[in-house]
């Protein structure tokens, strides 16, 4: 019996390409959402393009991608690919694109903030586009640690961080390792001084349901009451952001993946954090 | 580390401008309160407006003490 191959503009001219499911145009099969981000950041390169299908995959997968704000998977080696959310691809600081300030270095394997001036912008304000109360946070940071004060993600609201609202985590050479603080400075709490790199998570549900997961894959929850006020504060990566002043205290290690979402479980950080590990393992660049 | 010696009008001029695409300036105040750029921003500006800030005095940065 003949063969008869068929083109998919005669498919819709005979009203069959409509009624079936067929994977996106020029995907070989990708999720359509994966497809909108390759398309949007012009990712060539096939194992790239296979490990951000895969990702999405896994996020939906794990019912939390529709939980996301914004995801920052920093593939493609410049400012122009990194700078794209793959919640929402579109070049716009509505869809949380990422605005780079100061001096970077973009690469294969993430963006290297200089830990002089360089922060990301997420366009992402509190609490007008996510709640206090019911937020996440996380990065994965795959160069070697650097000594000194140095934020890499979330947000406070006054730059003495006390009687405010905080979540963040930062390397403190002063306080020994790493910290993470909320609403005043005596939540502090020493982790993981010799194991910096790697994937960190935090989360809160409420105003007194906190989780967080250290790069060492341990977890730490902490019930204390927090107090979160309406002031407006934007999310910064790669530096600390307040309400009130410039970005400082610049982070000098390099980040691989970045994720702002309303709040998850513990169930769903672990989750995520194994998506993100083996994300960052087919890339070539875990740590 | 070195960093761009700039004046204050310059410093005006070039906040939150980009020097190359998706990627903007942040000047910052050293310890004596001159405000500085990183040598990346120097290097990797293509923006032709600024590309006199590859021609930057370059000066050794000592940073405000730690607020953290």
């Amino acid at each position: 019996m003949p063969t008869l191959i068929l083109t998919p503009e005669q498919l819709r001219g005979a009203g069959i390409l409509n009624s079936i499911e067929l994977p996106s145009g020029g995907g070989g099969g990708n999720d359509p959402d994966a497809q909108a981000f390759i398309d949007a950041a012009v990712i060539t390169d096939s194992t790239q393009q296979s490990a951000i299908n895969t990702l999405v995959l896994d996020l939906k997968a794990a019912n939390i991608w529709t939980k996301m704000k914004a995801v920052y998977p920093f593939v493609g080696g410049t400012a122009t690919t990194h700078k794209w959310n793959l919640i929402d691809p579109q070049d716009l600081d509505a869809a949380f694109r990422l605005t780079f300030s100061g001096g970077w270095t973009h690469s294969s394997d993430g963006a290297l903030p200089n830990g002089l001036n360089s922060y990301m912008h997420t366009n992402i304000y509190m609490p007008i586009n996510l709640s206090k109360t019911n937020c996440s946070f996380g990065v994965y940071l795959n160069s070697p640690y650097i000594s000194g004060v140095r934020y890499h993600f979330g947000y406070s609201e006054s730059s003495s961080l006390t009687n405010s609202s905080v979540l963040y985590v930062a390397s403190s050479s002063q306080k020994n390792g790493w910290i993470l603080s909320f609403n005043t400075l005596t939540s502090k709490t020493g982790l993981n001084a010799n194991t910096h790199q790697g994937f960190w998570g935090i989360s809160r549900l409420s105003t007194s349901s906190f989780t967080m997961i250290n790069s060492d894959g341990s977890v730490l929850i902490n019930n204390n009451n927090d107090v979160s006020t309406s002031t407006v504060v934007p999310i910064i990566l790669a530096a600390r952001g307040d309400s009130s002043i410039s970005p400082q205290l610049f982070d000098q290690m390099r980040h691989s993946f970045d994720f702002v979402s309303e709040g998850l479980t513990q169930s769903e950080l672990t989750d995520l954090r194994t998506a993100v590990i083996n994300f960052q393992t087919t890339l070539g660049r875990a740590v | 580390m070195k960093v761009g010696l700039l004046t204050t009008e310059q410093k005006e001029e070039i906040t939150g401008k980009q020097y190359a695409p998706d990627s903007y300036f942040n000047p910052i105040q050293d310890i004596n309160d001159n405000w500085v750029i990183s040598t990346q921003e120097m290097d990797q500006c293509v923006n032709n407006l600024y590309l006199w800030v590859k021609n930057l005095p370059l000066i050794d940065y000592v940073p405000k003490p730690d607020e953290g």
